[in-house]
């Protein structure tokens, strides 16, 4: 189990023990079902782990690689500049801030972010 | 040393506008980090105002409402404005640094996340130009102070959409560092040869995606309360002003350790460096991290005490535990300097002051995990106190470690020495002068978040005392930015690796290239670089 999973996997049991404890403790459903969602999150970022990802070998986890022993494998694709980011941050905070002041704004804005999604996708092909 | 497969390879040039478009995640990191300290220049500003009203009794300087939207305000500012993304901020600029990776794991979702908090925080302050004023109920807007009825203005709704943006981001810059740190590891850079900082974002992103989501999911039921007629919050409809406490602490403690781990790893960085000896205790580092952020989400309703609906002893004990990682992380520390080599730069310096004023916060907070206590102290000036030594004292001062120690890989010159120690002496001291005197107002009865007060014994001196402080505070934080200024103008180059640094990212030039590494040593330990400068 690598210390990823190892970190996921207690984390999830700690949410569970702790769900438990609360539980028995205070009859607080609250508080019982936060903690019991933390540990469902958390277990579903163990399973995809542990079930999606287990046949990964990554070079930093090998204890005498060298960096070298990575040389050619392509890891990922890496922009250097992108003008969408902030504008799909833009447009989302005018939809957000739509919502409270102006329909037509929230609209609009809701518009510019499909375009700005569109472009972002046209842009990683 | 595997290969970037790179979208776009045109040479760098420094046209402030490609700034704006960057995904570079140094760029980002940067703009991440100037940000937060344009908000910490507003924040400071607000306190100012704020101690300046009371710095004598009865004093009309400014009005209740005024005082409410500045501490609202101030509050908000430098929690999620400030101390917080400053965190996010460093990480963003070191983390592939140190694990040896060309970049963040999803560099557009990167550039996304730093624009959707700067909007979210402008979204914040927005609130100041509509007619009805900012924010004006708290930091924490319980309800019913947060309602229409007591809140009514725009600036309330426009607070809650601002951190809901920011919460969006934070989660979003969480999953980027998880992945990036799992996943673009150089060869050799095994988890248990990571840095401690890499170790400490790691778990400052697990408390992020564990507590925030309950941030965005309060704010937005607060907003359906306000805007769209619903009652979760309205105990006369048969909601609970209770579950708003609730679910906003399931975040709010956990993000008192997302406003404190990554300053335990620059601490942990610095101290190694300066004492000229490894760190001590790694292993027990990490795991104290860990034992933190897990018991951390445990604890929320120690601030629940007093309203009798929460299982007081549950969370006193939990809360009694935590102090046990911390104190295994000073004794770390403390171990790492004992019979070290210490030199006292400025980056040790600021970092030897987080020590002592964390230390206060540290132990007054164990006195409030005591319900007895905390029931004579609630609302008090002593919680005041409290958690200003936490994140002022604490964050605040390795906020200022973490810039004087790595500004030279930022910007390839030091900070001027001279101005640091300067500053430093400055800010600690009136750092002082600002909130011991919380800790006596608060025991002798005074109540926080008042916008005046009556003549007491007492109060009116050790108010007057506070708010000098605060102006000692603003003349040490004034002398940083001449240093900047300073420094920006006749810096002289630094060097790669201008303290003798330990981690990799001294490894490579300063500033670094565009995917940061032309070459990188062999990773045989904790310590790549002393590894590289100090062959056995």
């Amino acid at each position: 189990m690598t210390v990823a999973l190892r970190l996921f996997v207690s984390s999830m049991a700690f949410g569970l023990v702790i769900g438990t404890a609360y539980w028995f403790c205070s009859h607080d459903a609250t508080g019982t079902v936060l903690l019991c969602l933390m540990a469902a999150g958390l277990g579903f970022a163990a399973g995809f782990m542990q079930f999606a990802e287990r046949e990964a070998a990554l070079p930093g986890d090998e204890k005498n690689a060298l960096p070298g022993d990575g040389a050619g494998a392509e890891i990922g694709v890496f922009t250097v500049r992108s003008a969408w980011p902030p504008w799909l941050a833009a447009t989302i905070a005018a939809f957000l801030i739509g919502l409270l002041i102006s329909p037509i704004i929230a609209i609009a804005a809701a518009c510019a972010i499909v375009a700005v999604c569109w472009q972002l996708v046209r842009e990683s092909r | 040393m595997s290969v970037a497969s790179v979208a776009e390879s045109a040479p760098r040039r420094a046209y402030p506008a490609l700034w704006l478009i960057s995904t570079d995640h140094k760029r980002i990191g940067i703009m991440y980090v100037a940000t937060t300290l344009v908000y910490f220049g507003i924040a400071g500003v607000l306190a100012l105002l704020i101690r300046t009203q009371l710095a004598a009794p009865g004093n009309t300087f400014l009005s209740a409402q005024a005082f409410n939207e500045a501490f609202t305000l101030h509050g908000t500012a430098m929690i999620f404005l400030f101390v917080a993304p400053f965190g996010l901020g460093i990480a963003n600029f070191l983390i592939p640094l140190q694990i040896g990776a060309p970049d963040m794991a999803f560099p557009r979702t990167n550039a996304f996340s730093f624009w959707l908090f700067l909007f979210g925080g402008l979204t914040i302050f927005f609130g100041l130009a509509t007619n009805q004023g900012g924010a004006d109920a708290g930091w924490t807007a319980y309800a019913p102070l947060s309602d229409l009825a007591v809140s009514g203005g725009l600036g309330q709704d426009l607070w809650a959409m601002g951190l809901i943006m920011i919460g969006i981001s934070s989660i979003l810059t969480a999953l980027n560092f998880m992945t990036t740190v799992f996943i673009y590891r150089a060869p050799g850079m095994t988890m248990w040869r990571l840095p401690i900082f890499t170790w400490e974002m790691v778990a400052t992103s697990l408390l992020i995606l564990m507590a925030f989501p309950s941030l965005t999911a309060v704010l937005a039921m607060l907003l359906v309360d306000r805007r769209f007629g619903g009652h979760f919050f309205d105990a006369h409809a048969g909601g609970s002003a209770v579950l708003y406490q609730h679910l906003f602490w399931f975040f709010g403690h956990p993000e008192v350790y997302v406003m404190i781990l990554p300053f335990f790893g620059v601490i942990s960085e610095i101290v190694p460096v300066f004492s000229r000896k490894p760190i001590f205790g790694y292993t027990g580092l990490v795991l104290a991290a860990f034992a933190i952020a897990g018991l951390s989400m445990g604890v929320w309703a120690h601030h629940m005490f007093t309203t009798g609906a929460v299982v007081n002893p549950f969370f006193s004990a939990l809360s009694f535990l935590i102090a046990v990682p911390t104190g295994i992380k000073f004794f770390n520390w403390i171990g790492t300097m004992w019979k070290g080599s210490i030199s006292f730069e400025t980056p040790m310096l600021f970092a030897i002051g987080f020590m002592l004023n964390f230390l206060i916060g540290g132990v007054t907070g164990v006195m409030v995990a005591s319900p007895p206590v905390d029931f004579q102290a609630r609302g008090s000036y002593f919680l005041v106190a409290h958690f200003h030594y936490v994140l002022g004292g604490g964050s605040l001062f390795a906020i200022f470690a973490a810039l004087y120690f790595w500004w030279p890989k930022m910007f390839g010159v030091r900070l001027d020495e001279t101005l640091g120690r300067l500053s430093f002496w400055t800010l600690f001291i009136g750092f002082n002068i600002t909130f011991f005197p919380m800790v006596l107002l608060g025991i002798l009865g005074m109540p926080r978040r008042v916008y005046t007060y009556p003549d007491l014994p007492g109060w009116g001196d050790l108010n007057a005392i506070a708010t000098g402080g605060a102006w000692l505070m603003a003349v040490g934080v004034a002398l940083f930015v001449a240093n900047i200024v300073v420094t920006a103008r006749r810096g002289v180059p630094a060097g790669d690796d201008p303290w003798g640094g330990y981690s990799l990212e001294w490894a490579t030039t300063s500033p670094p290239p565009e995917f940061n590494f032309t070459s990188l040593p062999p990773i045989r330990s904790e310590r790549p670089t002393f590894d590289m400068h100090h062959p056995a």
